[in-house]
């Protein structure tokens, strides 16, 4: 199928963008287009005019700032998962992005571009939620630091204004006794997830939990972080207590039957996704040195 | 068989067209581009039955770039309905490329639109208004045959496009004395191939030269030209279809359906006119397939001996399996051999088609063949565990035995020859069955991934012969000898992407005595190569191989004897070899200087005896020596010439806690009778076994109650992956058939018919400890953990929750 | 697929009433409304451009409200199509006393169609819910005289 009738611009600064979307009502950013240009050719999204911001040099970016892992929203998904400094401080997200796609995708998609589509199950949001991230919209007006559960709204839909433009997520590197894992089901590799999870476990004294962070995706309209402390927060992470987290979720989840499967069916895979990921992610951390 | 050499059939030969094809240099419909041209769209119903109320285009005319927009009600009346492909008792429907007073399926082409570009042709879908009554729909087959169910075609009082049956032994006595008893209810669910390249036509009508000229991405571009003659009531003389390169066709591509829009729009601009389908459109309204239910009874003696079979199939062909595609007769052929490669005392079968509100049914392959194999190969394995016996030891003890063929099976056909108990001998050696069993028994239980195996047996049907259908009963091929030596070979066959255009290299090289390189294979232009049919149901190995070794065989004859009589000896005692006609000790002739002796040097006149009628080429008509369209004196009647056979083995690990069933072993061993090409044979045996994994574990085509399609691209219809196979071990046997000419069999079918049964087998093998028995597929991991969750067991090891 | 809700409604229930049946309000209520022409009574046809995210286009859309209780209740139908497929929506809508704010809630059954039903599923029940939310904060603004905002999120 083939798009509607569009104009493109393209532009290499922020401010040039801002003036792009400024001088255009229906005008949309597009980056690595893995999720436009399909929806586009689809008919799905009719954007009147195409801003191509892969020029922006100022939105490609890694660094740490103190206790903070700074990625700009043009960061391709490959150069994450490549990328030493996030293998280090972030491996959730390294292992999470892993499974978006194929390498085709990930040479080309782009975290930001992920997070501003908010698909319900998309890894790259998913394991952002878990790790509790921010992220920073720029308009010509200043920027604004919004937590990422507030950033993702409903399905496909997030606190961002046509005429902004997300630049950079925010995360805060994980405390130094702390495991994580990703777990995923998808049909066939490179399929979107099922039901996703990812789990985030600080371990104290005594080997018990000090921390936990769970998200899940594919089970709500948008990825979303369960609190499972009380299930496990003061004991080390047995699989008694993975069950109970596991119960904690499943009570407090409600996922629809859809098109990728049945609710009841990802009920029962969540279940088992929350407790192989937790038990994984305090493997990890107990790995981590006494 | 009677060669002189047999130096490159059985030969790997790389194919020819991998050059080409692999480097981009491949020329598919879509490439072709011609001046004036203009690219269609279809609007297409988005209800599955309506009434067409009004349909107002006038806004979609007046737009700039737009040239022709055409509804149904312009189709009836300047062109004539689809031509029928099959009727054999049928009900056929009147219908339409394009949907005149109702639509039938969602997604059917209601309005077409040919625009300067496929961009402004989409963009002047939106300016037309159709204004739709919706009616009930049905989908479900038992529903559509259900009294009260909504009508498609109400002047027909049912849903039931034909029904068949037979009746051979005294079978309710044979059930009344049975030791054992046994009844199956064995649905599979509607799917069906997936070109890499879907539906392309480019129509060119030339008014100054009154011809229509059809580039066509089609398996059957003699038929096509028929079809397309018939619906246009144009001569057919003018009508001319050039099939380029064709990017696969499972099948799918034996039919003049939504490829006859693009004619219309040319007819109505007299400019040429390209559709190039898209995946959704593909997925929309593509041939579909399988979609049927069984009831099977079988009775079996306490020895584990088979004594009787009686059979039901209902099978859905969507909203028409005669005109849209020829996808009816199926069912007719899945009826005759649901006793596969068994021996029975009595059987009974009966077989309804019905039509629903859903995508046409055609031929995707197996066309029946699959549909007798899956309920009759997972019934033999429930049954073998059912009377203690391994399921290689049940089929073992019922086989039809090496040496009793010919075997006339108990409904009619005649089957050519095979070893069956020696495919499934070294399939069990191929794929280690003991130490899987072994290893399956030490794991079990020990994690939540359990290991199984699963066999099926299977019976080929290749070569078929169907009456009053254009699967019709005969091919036909010219062999050609050139003035400079080398070998044209003109036929009505098809190269789909199967390699026939080097395979007939082969087979004319070693008749020739030449090499491939000497023989090129013309096909593909139905002004260029005789009234040949295609391929489907292994034609080529069977038909064409057949007709074009005669045809070589009967020039060499001509040629033998023009040297004979050049020479003044016996044209008995020449041969052809190394590029020449030679007489053994003696004088050697090439080709080439023959060839140039019979145009040029002298030329024929003083080179050719009286008696020779065709020195330079031999138009050969063959047709099978065993099938049979009169009835026997039990009414049985035989459409198969070959019936090759084989058995095949899946291995999975199933995840009993997510669902997921990982494949992680595939063997085939494969009887095809004589091999021509092993690597091709080997090519073909992977690609239709993952076919058949698609459809065992993940395609789907899924229509809720209303006729909503739900996958209309392929996130939501998904195709298995590298990633979802691993390699796929093959081994052969070879039983020559006494019905082709060189002993071929085909089988370009058989490996996609066996694995549906060998993964439910594999699975439910698997899963023993907590009983499962599949009742549906495709086996998505959420289909298994629901069979799971009937287990107690199951429940009370691996439920999650409060 | 169901989809429910509550909006509370600054004004009483005869006064949101007014405005939840009068077509200029629906009109002017209707998130990305072109234009709502009358075809009979209580039955509309309704032209809107969605852009919310990255799902844009037009769709069109009828609207016909039935069994009224003044002041209490209605049914409310509604057959939507557009790209990204066809829904059609059947329900309840009751309004409630609650001092002077009125409370309405409403509870639908939506029927999504059309080729991209997997996108259309995933996407339009929630686009649709947002867009019932904004509707009913639309008719409060209405109600009260107010100025509505030219830009939001989803308009």
């Amino acid at each position: 199928m083939k798009p509607k009738p569009f104009d493109y611009v393209r532009v290499d600064t922020l401010p040039a963008l801002f003036s792009a979307l400024a001088a255009h009502d229906n005008a949309k950013i597009i980056a690595g287009g893995q999720s436009l240009v399909p929806m586009m050719n689809f008919r799905v999204a009719q954007p009147e005019v195409l801003v191509d911001i892969n020029g922006v040099e100022a939105l490609n970016h890694v660094g740490r700032d103190g206790d903070w892992l700074c990625i700009g929203a043009m960061a391709r998904y490959q150069d994450l998962i490549d990328s030493p400094l996030v293998r280090e401080s972030l491996p959730l997200l390294s292992e999470a992005l892993g499974h978006v796609g194929y390498p085709a995708i990930r040479n080309r998609g782009t975290l930001g571009g992920s997070v501003v589509h908010n698909d319900p199950s998309a890894e790259g949001g998913v394991a952002l939620c878990c790790l509790g991230a921010e992220v920073v919209v720029a308009s010509a007006k200043g920027e604004r630091v919004v937590p990422i559960a507030e950033f993702f709204v409903t399905t496909y839909l997030t606190d961002i204004a046509p005429h902004e433009v997300l630049t950079e997520i925010r995360i805060p590197v994980p405390l130094p006794r702390s495991g994580s894992a990703f777990r995923e089901l998808a049909k066939r590799v490179g399929d979107f997830a099922i039901v996703n999870v990812a789990a985030l476990v600080s371990v104290g004294a005594g080997d018990k939990v000090s921390a936990v962070s769970l998200a899940l995706g594919g089970v709500a309209e948008t990825p979303l972080s369960f609190d499972v402390g009380p299930a496990v927060i003061g004991h080390p992470l047995d699989a008694a207590r993975a069950a109970e987290a596991a119960r904690l979720v499943d009570a407090l989840s409600d996922p629809q039957d859809d098109n990728v499967a049945g609710g009841e069916y990802k009920r029962h895979l969540a279940g088992v996704l929350v407790k192989q990921a937790l038990l994984a992610a305090y493997i990890d951390a107990m790995a981590k040195g006494a | 068989m009677t060669k002189s050499t047999s130096r490159w059939v059985g030969a790997s030969l790389a194919r020819k067209q991998d050059l080409r094809l692999v480097t981009g240099h491949g020329r598919y419909t879509d490439d072709i581009s011609v001046p004036g041209m203009l690219h269609a769209a279809m609007l297409r119903s988005p209800h599955a039955h309506a009434r067409i109320k009004s349909v107002d285009v006038s806004r979609a005319r007046a737009l700039p770039g737009v040239h022709a927009v055409l509804t149904g009600e312009d189709a009836k009346r300047y062109w004539g309905p689809l031509a029928p492909t099959i009727d054999i008792g049928m009900k056929v429907p009147t219908v339409y490329a394009l949907a005149t007073d109702k639509v039938y399926y969602m997604g059917e082409p209601v309005v077409a639109i040919a625009a300067d570009t496929r961009y402004l042709a989409e963009d002047a879908l939106e300016f037309i208004d159709v204004e739709y009554e919706v009616l009930p729909a049905v989908t479900d087959t038992e529903a559509a045959l259900a009294p009260g169910a909504p009508l498609l075609y109400p002047e027909w009082g049912d849903n039931v496009q034909c029904a068949w049956g037979m009746s051979v032994g005294a079978v309710d006595e044979t059930f009344a004395r049975a030791d054992h008893v046994f009844e199956f209810r064995l649905p599979q669910h509607r799917y069906s191939g997936a070109s890499l390249e879907g539906r392309a036509a480019l129509a060119h009508y030339d008014a100054y030269n009154r011809k229509l000229t059809l580039h066509c991405s089609t398996q059957a571009p003699n038929l096509v030209r028929t079809l397309v003659a018939q619906t246009f009531r144009f001569p057919e003389h003018d009508v001319q279809v050039i099939a380029p390169d064709i990017g696969g066709g499972y099948g799918n591509k034996l039919q003049a359906d939504a490829e006859v829009i693009p004619c219309l729009l040319s007819l109505a601009t007299g400019r040429p006119v390209k559709w190039t389908e898209s995946r959704q459109e593909n997925l929309l309204s593509g041939m579909q397939c399988r979609d049927y239910v069984w009831y099977l009874k079988v009775a079996v003696s306490k020895d584990g001996i088979l004594q009787g079979l009686d059979a039901q199939v209902l099978g859905n062909v969507g909203c028409d399996g005669t005109c849209h595609a020829a996808g009816a007769g199926k069912f007719l052929v899945a009826a005759g051999y649901v006793p596969g490669p068994y021996k029975w005392h009595a059987f009974r079968v009966a077989t309804k088609v019905a039509v629903s509100n859903k995508a046409p049914s055609g031929a995707y392959r197996g066309y029946g063949k699959d549909i007798a194999n899956y309920p009759l190969e997972v019934a033999m394995s429930r049954m073998a565990d059912a009377l203690g016996l391994s399921p290689a030891e049940f089929r073992r003890r019922n086989f039809v035995g090496k040496d009793e063929f010919p075997y006339q099976q108990i409904s009619g056909p005649v089957y050519d020859s095979g070893d069956y108990a020696q495919c499934l001998a070294k399939l069990l050696e191929l794929v280690d069955y003991d130490e899987v069993k072994q290893r399956q028994a030490a794991t079990q239980g020990k994690s939540a991934k359990y290991l199984g195996i699963g066999i099926a047996s299977m019976l080929e049907p290749s070569g078929g012969a169907v009456p009053s259908c254009i699967f019709n009963s005969y091919e036909v091929a010219t062999v050609r000898l050139m003035p400079e030596g080398g070998v044209l070979v003109l036929t009505g066959h098809q190269d789909i992407g199967q390699g026939s255009e080097t395979t007939l290299c082969q087979v004319v090289a070693d008749e020739l005595g030449l090499t491939p390189d000497d023989v090129r294979v013309v096909y593909g232009d139905t002004n260029a190569v005789p009234y040949g049919l295609g391929p489907w149901s292994s034609r080529g190995a069977t038909f064409n191989v057949s007709c074009i070794a005669e045809a070589a065989r009967r020039l060499k004859a001509n040629l033998f004897e023009v040297v004979a009589n050049l020479w003044q000896c016996e044209a008995a005692g020449l041969v052809a070899a190394d590029g020449a006609i030679v007489e053994p000790g003696g004088r050697r002739m090439t080709l080439r200087e023959l060839g140039n002796k019979l145009h040029l040097w002298p030329g024929a006149f003083g080179v050719v005896p009286k008696h020779v009628a065709n020195p330079f080429e031999v138009t050969h008509y063959w047709t099978s020596p065993i099938a049979s369209w009169t009835p026997d004196e039990l009414g049985r009647i035989r459409l198969y010439t070959t019936h090759p056979s084989g058995s095949s083995a899946i291995i999975v690990e199933v995840d009993a806690e997510t669902g997921k069933i990982e494949v992680k072993d595939v063997a085939i061993v494969d009887d095809c009778g004589v091999i021509i090409n092993p690597t091709i044979v080997e090519g073909q045996l992977h690609g239709g076994y993952v076919q058949g994994i698609g459809g065992a574990l993940m395609e789907e085509f899924h229509y809720d109650e209303r006729g909503q399609l739900w996958n209309t691209d392929l996130t939501s219809y998904l195709h298995p992956l590298a990633t979802d196979v691993p390699d796929i071990k093959c081994d052969h046997v070879i039983s020559p058939s006494p019905y082709t000419t060189l002993g071929t069999k085909g089988m370009g079918e058989g490996s996609t018919i066996m694995p549906c049964a060998a993964m439910v087998n594999a699975v439910e093998d698997a899963l023993k400890p907590f009983g499962v028995r599949v009742d549906q597929l495709p086996l998505t991991p959420e289909r298994v953990i629901r069979l799971l969750k009937t287990s107690s067991i199951w429940r009370e090891m691996y439920e999650v929750g409060a | 697929m169901k989809f429910e809700g509550e909006s509370e409604v600054s004004g009483t229930p005869p006064v949101v009433w007014d405005a939840l049946i009068d077509p200029k309000v629906i009109e002017r209520c209707t998130p990305g409304c072109q234009s709502l022409a009358v075809v009979g009574p209580d039955d509309f046809e309704l032209v809107t451009k969605i852009g919310i995210a990255s799902i844009s286009g037009t769709y069109k859309g009828r609207m016909r409200i039935a069994e009224k209780l003044v002041g209490e209740r209605y049914v409310m139908s509604a057959e939507g199509a557009g790209p990204i497929g066809t829904m059609s929506v059947v329900g309840i809508v009751t309004l409630q006393d609650n001092g002077d704010a009125t409370r309405v809630a409403y509870s639908f059954e939506a029927t999504v169609g059309g080729a991209m039903t997997g996108l259309a599923q995933r996407a339009l029940l929630p686009i649709a819910k947002l867009l019932t939310k904004q509707f009913f904060k639309r008719v409060e603004k209405v109600i009260a005289g107010e100025d509505l905002p030219a830009e939001e999120v989803g308009s």
